[in-house]
């Protein structure tokens, strides 16, 4: 230090060395206690760099950036994904295309669904009106219009689009927020059912239990039947909240769950319904059964609240994987890069598989905060038993 | 704070402080002499790169997935003499991930250093032990870290000082019982340029 510096450093003075110099025992003793809290405090099960040693750098399209996917079809060549319109590729390549739907490559697609050969894709205006529902048999080749809104009416807002079973349903509402269920019948759009039709709370999603029964669930009420007379169900002990249900899922053999914002997921077998606390107080969304591997079936029950992403349900053991731990789908570290900071819309699985020797998966993501995509595929190797992990579309 | 944003508060703070020094250069060179009871604050931002990492075998983790990133320190120095001082350092840093995340840092710790040289040049040996706070994927650690670096600075007043450091990290993570596999061994690369006020 500079010696004029020193001068006035003298002149105001410096601390006297006959001053009594505190104790600090005192501190070393709370620093002590506060390092071993610290240490007390941190999960000994999570490892910063092995994890970050096992992520996979993620390279997709652009177009599933900033965007959210709401639905997904397949024919048997192509795989279909709805954004703000539909987008496609084929399952035997990589890149991914705005789809035109009769002639149209400018149109707003309001819902998507498919049976494995037959897409259908909703068009809407600006303001998500119905136009009319297409379908292609030859992967967009030729359409054919259904003329689904002069059966529904005009001014029918589309809330989604669904092929279960061996029908297809469009879920609408009406400038007064009144919801309805509509199914085709082979030649028109008609009512699924009086009880399902001008209802005052969404209709969320619907599913079939693979031998009679479609389910349908609005974010209240639970309803069932065949196309045309899905009504209420009455079954005690059923999952029936209001504004509480959020996701609804079939195994294909009878079985039905569904998830609720409490933590709690139904579910329906052999005539009655069960509730299990998955997770308390913490909102879920919506549910996917996941029969691969078979040694280890598992539920995917999705989160509604921050951080999203989704968990799995190991019903054997009760027991409840989170944050990629203990996952059978993937790892944690891809996890974590990939889906735990978006809301999941939906699991989905194509009706036909491109390569016999896998099980694909995909998972639709909302948008969400970062520039992360919004659609990853997972492939099940049979031989294996072993899932890929996520990979970004 | 976004990565940016940081990025951006690191860059004003360091032209901010080179600014002043500057402004206040009264030219004046007359050897410095330290001694005991002399203090300074130190501020410093650059930028942190991955060398390599140590799995709980002592074999290298390749690749670490790891980019290069940014840090910002501030340092307290008491000299308890000509030579030598003590002091504290508290910084931020980050890295980012080849799966899109970022590894935040924010390390506490004791120094000591060796300082020799004096007007204009100023040159140093220093050594840094303390904790490591560690948070990747809303993830949480806090480890024992320690560095070891040289600087070197010039006086551009009687107060101020301006110049750079390096130092080499190392930031282990130990984990206990059956989890003792995941034991990590990280080592990275600091450079910073920054401001000093001596007083």
């Amino acid at each position: 230090m500079h010696k004029a510096t020193k001068l006035v450093d003298r002149r105001f003075g410096t601390p006297k060395k006959t001053e009594r110099r505190p104790s600090f025992l005192g501190g070393w003793i709370a620093a002590a206690i506060l390092v071993v809290l610290v240490f007390a405090g941190c999960d000994n099960t999570f490892s910063v760099f092995q994890t970050i040693a096992e992520e996979k750098k993620q390279v997709g399209e652009d177009l599933f950036k900033n965007t959210t996917v709401r639905a997904m079809a397949d024919d048997g060549s192509n795989y279909y994904a709805l954004l703000s319109q539909v987008v496609w590729r084929a399952k035997s390549g990589n890149s991914w295309n705005v789809l035109a739907v009769n002639g149209s490559s400018d149109y707003f697609a309001a819902g998507l669904a498919g049976d494995g050969t037959n897409v259908y894709v909703a068009k809407a205006d600006d303001n998500n009106v119905l136009d009319d529902i297409y379908t292609t048999g030859d992967s967009g080749a030729t359409w054919t219009a259904m003329n689904a809104k002069a059966a529904i009416g005009s001014g029918a807002f589309v809330d989604w689009l669904r092929y279960v079973g061996s029908t297809l349903f469009v879920a609408v509402h009406n400038s007064a927020y009144k919801y309805s269920l509509y199914y085709y019948n082979g030649s028109s759009f008609v009512s699924a059912g009086t009880e399902v039709s001008g209802l005052a709370t969404p209709l969320v999603d619907i599913v079939y239990d693979g031998s009679s029964l479609y389910w349908l669930i609005s974010d209240s009420k639970v309803y069932k039947g065949s196309p045309g007379s899905i009504a209420a169900d009455t079954t005690a002990s059923n999952p029936n909240y209001d504004e509480y249900l959020l996701g609804i899922a079939s195994d294909g053999a009878g079985r039905i769950i569904v998830s609720r914002r409490d933590g709690y997921v139904y579910s329906y077998a052999s005539g009655a319904w069960m509730s299990t606390k998955i997770k308390s107080s913490t909102k879920l969304g919506p549910v996917f059964f996941l029969s691969l591997p078979t040694s280890s079936q598992r539920i995917l029950i999705t989160k509604g609240i921050s951080p999203f992403g989704y968990m799995e349900y190991d019903e054997s053991s009760s027991a409840l994987k989170e944050n990629g731990s203990s996952f059978v789908t993937t790892s944690s570290s891809i996890y974590y890069t990939t889906i735990r900071s978006k809301e999941v819309q939906a699991f989905w699985q194509p009706a036909t598989e491109y390569d016999a020797t896998k099980k694909t998966l995909f998972i639709l993501l909302a948008s969400g905060s970062t520039d992360s995509y919004a659609l990853y595929r997972n492939d099940y190797t049979i031989s294996s038993g072993s899932w890929s992990g996520w990979t970004a579309e | 704070m976004s990565k940016k944003l940081f990025a951006v508060v690191v860059v004003v703070a360091c032209i901010g402080a080179l600014t002043v020094g500057a402004q206040q250069n009264t030219g004046n060179s007359s050897e410095v002499v330290r001694k005991k009871g002399d203090q300074s604050i130190t501020i410093l931002a650059g930028g942190v790169i991955p060398l390599f990492v140590l799995d709980s075998t002592g074999a290298i983790i390749s690749p670490s997935n790891m980019y290069p990133g940014a840090s910002f320190d501030v340092q307290y120095r008491y000299m308890l003499g000509n030579h030598i001082g003590v002091g504290g350092s508290i910084s931020g840093a980050f890295v980012t991930t080849i799966g899109g995340g970022t590894l935040f840092f924010a390390p506490i710790g004791a120094t000591a250093a060796w300082i020799g040289g004096g007007d204009p040049l100023e040159y140093e040996a220093f050594t840094e032990l303390g904790m490591n706070i560690m948070r990747l994927y809303g993830n949480g650690l806090i480890e024992p870290y320690a560095k070891l670096g040289a600087g070197m600075s010039r006086y551009v007043t009687s107060a101020w000082g301006i110049g750079v450091k390096v130092a080499w990290c190392f930031f282990p993570e130990f984990h206990f019982g059956s989890y003792s596999n995941l034991n990590c061994y990280a080592n990275f690369l600091q450079f910073s340029i920054g401001a000093s006020y001596h007083f």
